[in-house]
This record gives C-alpha cells, sequence and structure tokens, in this order.
C-alpha cells in the first residue's frame, strides 16, 4: 500500500521543513522587520506541505483510489 | 449593526442544520452517526477540519504568541502541519476498519475487531472521557465571544442559548447537519481572522508614513533548549495523533470511500492558511497594545480597534460557532457511545430516540459544570488530551497488528494513561520531552510486546493488509 516515493514526499519532506529546519532558524538575530524569520519559515511551511500531498496524491496515489471507486457497484 | 450581523450568520446556520435534514426519509442512527457512510470528499473536508478548528483556533493561538511568542507558535503551527500528512496515511486505514466491522462509534471497531466487549467498553471508558470534556471546553470560549456582544446576558443565559443551538445543529439531521452549519461556520470564521488580520497588517505598513517595526520581547523571539526540545516532541506527539483521537476519527466514517478521506487530507493544510492572519493579530498587539492582561482577549480587543462593528459581528458569530459546532459534534458522539457501547441490548430502533435524550442531557450536564466548577474543567482537560492520543497505539495495532490481543490494546491504553498522569502529576521531567509521548512509548510496548511473551490464541487480519482500496 505504501510506496517510498510518497512516503518521502508525503512524510519525509514535512517532517525536514517543519522538524528538521526549525532549531538552525531558532535565533534571535534571524528577524525581518521585526518578525522572527522561524515564523516566517512556518507560514512557508503551509503551502509546502500542502504541495507534498498534492504531488503525492495526483502524481502516485489516485489513480489506484480511483480504480477502486470504478469497482463500486 | 453587530447584533444583527451576528443574528443573521446565526439564523443561516440553524436553516443550514434544517436544510441538511432534506432527502433523508429516514433518520436512522446511522444516517445520525455517519451520514450512511456517504460523504464525498469535499463534505469529509469540511467536516474533518471544520472540526479540529475549534475557538482555540481563533483565540487561544494568537493570546499564545502574544503570550510566550515563538514557543507559542511554533509547537502550535507545527503540529497541525504534520498532522495533515499523517492523516494522509492513516486516515483511509481508519476508515477501512470502520467499514469492515461496519462500526459507527471509536469503541466499536476495537472491540469488533479484537472481538472483545471488555476491550469496547474500557475504550467507551476512555474515549467519553477524553470526547467529552473536549466538548465541554468550548463552552468556556463561547462565553469570552458571546460576552463580547454586549447583551447583558447572565452566564447561565449564555451557556443555555449555547447548549439549545448545539443540540438544534445535530438533533435535525445528526452529523450531517453539522457539516452543513460548518460551511456556513467556516464562512463567518474565515472571513472574521482575515479581515482582522488584514486591518492588522494595514495599521502596521499600509498606512503610517514609516511602516512600523514590530516589537516583540527578546524572550518572544527565540526558544531555549528544553523549549524546543518540548516543542518537537509535542509537534511529533500531537501530529501523528490528532486524526486518532475519538473526538476526531469518527469523522472519517462518514466518507464513502478510503479515495474520499485520502483524497480529503490532501488540501487539509491550506485551510491553515488563516493562522498567518491570527499571528499578525498577535503582532500588532504585541507592537500596539503591549501589557494587556487577559492575552485570551487579545483577539477580540484588535477586532474592536480596528473593525467596523458589523465585521465584529462576523468575528464574533465565527468564533461562537467554531465553539457551538465543536460542542455539537462532540455530545453527538458521545451520546453514541453512551447509547450503542456502553449502555446494552438498546434496540435499534429506539437508538435515535436515546441519542437525542443523552445529547440533551450530556450539555446540560456539561453547561452545569462549566458554571459551577470551570477550574477543574481546565484541570480534567490537560488530562483527556494525554488519554485521547493514547488510543493511536490502539490504532496502530488495528492497521498493523497480527500478534496483538484485546488484553494487551486495553492493558496498553490503561498503561499509557497511568504514566501520563503520574509524570504530569508530579511535574517530572523526562529529558525536557513531552510526557505524552513518553506515556505513548509504555503504551506501545504493552500493546505490541505482550503479545510476545503471553502466547496469542487468536492471530488479527491487519487492517494495512488489503491489497487494494476500498469504497463502501
Amino acid at each position: 500500500m505504501y510506496r517510498l516515493p510518497t512516503m518521502l514526499i508525503g512524510m519525509g519532506v514535512p517532517i525536514f521543513l517543519v522538524v528538521i529546519v526549525p532549531p538552525f532558524l531558532n535565533d534571535a538575530n534571524l528577524t525581518w522587520a521585526g518578525i522572527p524569520v522561524l515564523l516566517l519559515w512556518m507560514f512557508f511551511c503551509i503551502p509546502a506541505v500542502a504541495l507534498c500531498l498534492i504531488v503525492c496524491w495526483y502524481c502516485f496515489d489516485r489513480r489506484h483510489y480511483q480504480a477502486a471507486e470504478e469497482d463500486r457497484p | 449593526m453587530m447584533l444583527a450581523v451576528f443574528t443573521l450568520v446565526m439564523v443561516l446556520s440553524i436553516a443550514a442544520a434544517a436544510a441538511a435534514r432534506f432527502g433523508i426519509k429516514n433518520l436512522d442512527i446511522d444516517h445520525m452517526l455517519v451520514a450512511g457512510r456517504s460523504m464525498p470528499a469535499f463534505m469529509v473536508f469540511i467536516l474533518a477540519v471544520g472540526e479540529v478548528y475549534s475557538i482555540g483556533s481563533i483565540l487561544a493561538f494568537p493570546a499564545g504568541i502574544y503570550a510566550k511568542g515563538m514557543e507559542s507558535a511554533y509547537w502550535y503551527m507545527g503540529y497541525l502541519l504534520l498532522a495533515y500528512p499523517f492523516a494522509y496515511f492513516t486516515a483511509p486505514l481508519i476508515w477501512r476498519a470502520a467499514n469492515r466491522h461496519k462500526a459507527l462509534t471509536v469503541p466499536e471497531v476495537f472491540g469488533r475487531h479484537f472481538e472483545s466487549r471488555a476491550l469496547e467498553v474500557v475504550m467507551s471508558v476512555g474515549a467519553l472521557i477524553a470526547v467529552a470534556t473536549w466538548g465541554q471546553f468550548q463552552f468556556v470560549g463561547i462565553q469570552v465571544a458571546l460576552t463580547e456582544l454586549g447583551l447583558g446576558l447572565s452566564p447561565i443565559g449564555l451557556i443555555g442559548a449555547a447548549a439549545c443551538l448545539a443540540f438544534i445543529y445535530v438533533g435535525l439531521a445528526g452529523v450531517k447537519g453539522s457539516a452543513f452549519v460548518a460551511c456556513i461556520k467556516d464562512a463567518a470564521m474565515m472571513l472574521g481572522i482575515v479581515a482582522v488580520g488584514v486591518a492588522a497588517i494595514w495599521s502596521m505598513w499600509g498606512a503610517p508614513a514609516e511602516p512600523l517595526t514590530v516589537t516583540m520581547p527578546q524572550s518572544h523571539l527565540t526558544m531555549g533548549l528544553p523549549a524546543i526540545t518540548f516543542a518537537i516532541s509535542t509537534i511529533l506527539f500531537q501530529g501523528f495523533g490528532l486524526y486518532l483521537q475519538p473526538s476526531v476519527s469518527p469523522f472519517i466514517f462518514t466518507g464513502r470511500s478510503e479515495a474520499a478521506v485520502k483524497s480529503a487530507t490532501v488540501f487539509m493544510p491550506l485551510y491553515l492558511v488563516m493562522l498567518p492572519f491570527g499571528a499578525f493579530v498577535a503582532l500588532y498587539a504585541l507592537t500596539a497594545l503591549p501589557g494587556v492582561e487577559n492575552a485570551n482577549r487579545i483577539f477580540l480587543d484588535v477586532a474592536h480597534d480596528l473593525l467596523p462593528p458589523w465585521l465584529v459581528g462576523f468575528v464574533i458569530a465565527g468564533a461562537c460557532l467554531a465553539g457551538i459546532l465543536v460542542l455539537s459534534v462532540n455530545a453527538l458522539n458521545c451520546a453514541a457511545i453512551v447509547t450503542r457501547n456502553l449502555v446494552p441490548n438498546i434496540p435499534a430502533t429506539a437508538q435515535r430516540r436515546w441519542t437525542r435524550l443523552t445529547i440533551a442531557v450530556f450539555l446540560i450536564v456539561a453547561a452545569a459544570l462549566t458554571l459551577v466548577v470551570p477550574k477543574l474543567m481546565v484541570s480534567v482537560l490537560n488530562f483527556s488530551n494525554y488519554i485521547a492520543i493514547q488510543f493511536g497505539a490502539g490504532w496502530l495495532a488495528i492497521f498493523f497488528g497480527r500478534r496483538v490481543s484485546a488484553t494487551s490494546v486495553g492493558l496498553g491504553l490503561v498503561v499509557g494513561v497511568v504514566v501520563a498522569v503520574v509524570l504530569f502529576a508530579t511535574d517530572a521531567n523526562v529529558g525536557g520531552v513531552n510526557v505524552g509521548l513518553v506515556a505513548f512509548v509504555a503504551n506501545l510496548a504493552i500493546t505490541f510486546g505482550l503479545g510476545r511473551v503471553v502466547p496469542v490464541t487468536t492471530l488479527r487480519r491487519p487492517v494495512a493488509l488489503a491489497t487494494k482500496p476500498l469504497a463502501a
């Protein structure tokens, strides 16, 4: 059921973005107009994580699941 | 004007709940609890994502940034951001398990998968504590938001009105009514948060001759090592467990196929776009309104400062609807657990009547507890969060476990809850890691380890081993 590309893109990349990168941006001197860059990074993660799932669904998983829908009695 | 807009939104929400009843000839218990397992991806999206964004997302997120800065912003956004990738993989399996066992409630899935009435009862008690306290907690936020209308109503009047609306939302058409109301709530909530956020951004960088620089206390800009350790462990723990909690996973049951629930999770992260607007409200407040004592009111204070009254009406309506909706669905979940899993032998034909009666009793008891012992209920909520995510180990056993017995799942849940409560109550420090995660590891060890020590008589068929996706 779970294939390596979807696990990497759908789970690995979001964990990298949300858990691995933030400690490196956790610096009081890293600000833009007074806003912590880490906060701006978290804003960036919203479309980035959505994009990961969109790629997983439309490029890898959708056809398998749609086949089951078509088999529906 | 503010009151007129608020009233209009509330009337629209009742009309939406009534509209959900059309097309259902016979509102049986199936339709009431899981909408006949017929919802398309869009409705699963609205229901599942909408229920997660309670009144806390509107009021507590900006309040957290105002009070604690990055420490609060990072874990809150982080766990929600990871919850959807995890749900992308687990939600279809939850739906498959419920569909395989024709289950309408979470305890039913466990009881039928492991063929144990005792496990069903244990899971029912755990789920009831988690779901009931989360639902009841909504009253606290609803009270804050409704007070802003300045109607001069007593707390009993405010809470009574909220309880009546909650009953109408699910009493008329069950979970489908809740999904319809969620559309109105999302529109009002989005409009409210975006309006206040844009007004805050405009005040800081649009209108002044010289753009402002956000002023945050030094302690708000960064996190110390203990704080970041706690935040990362919390993000992983809560992100993984969000959709496995008994208050959230029933929404997955309503989908019409695995494809519907999986595709619904794909766009869920985009719902988080409202959080940056909430964050800008907090940044504006830190810059322009420093030193406010009650941070929980900061979002509504900024709304009153920057917006015309009619827009404030939308903001308050969105906040109230968010709270009342979560309250109503949790009341429905509690009632389902009581009538189907805890009290045995209620005939199927009488279950709908008993469910409505239990919803009413739940709302009355929850309202009374809010008024009489509010502080006690906040403490119980802290414990209930630890209980809720412990269900994750049981779900993993259903997905992947072959040598797992009902005893190991039940014992794992009990051990997980006890470890969490003891660590929490004694204020224990386990290297700065969230104690819920430590308890979850203990739970997993019992759930999957006991079968290696004690011989298992029946091998289970893991849900994840099905060869292809299913439709109802």
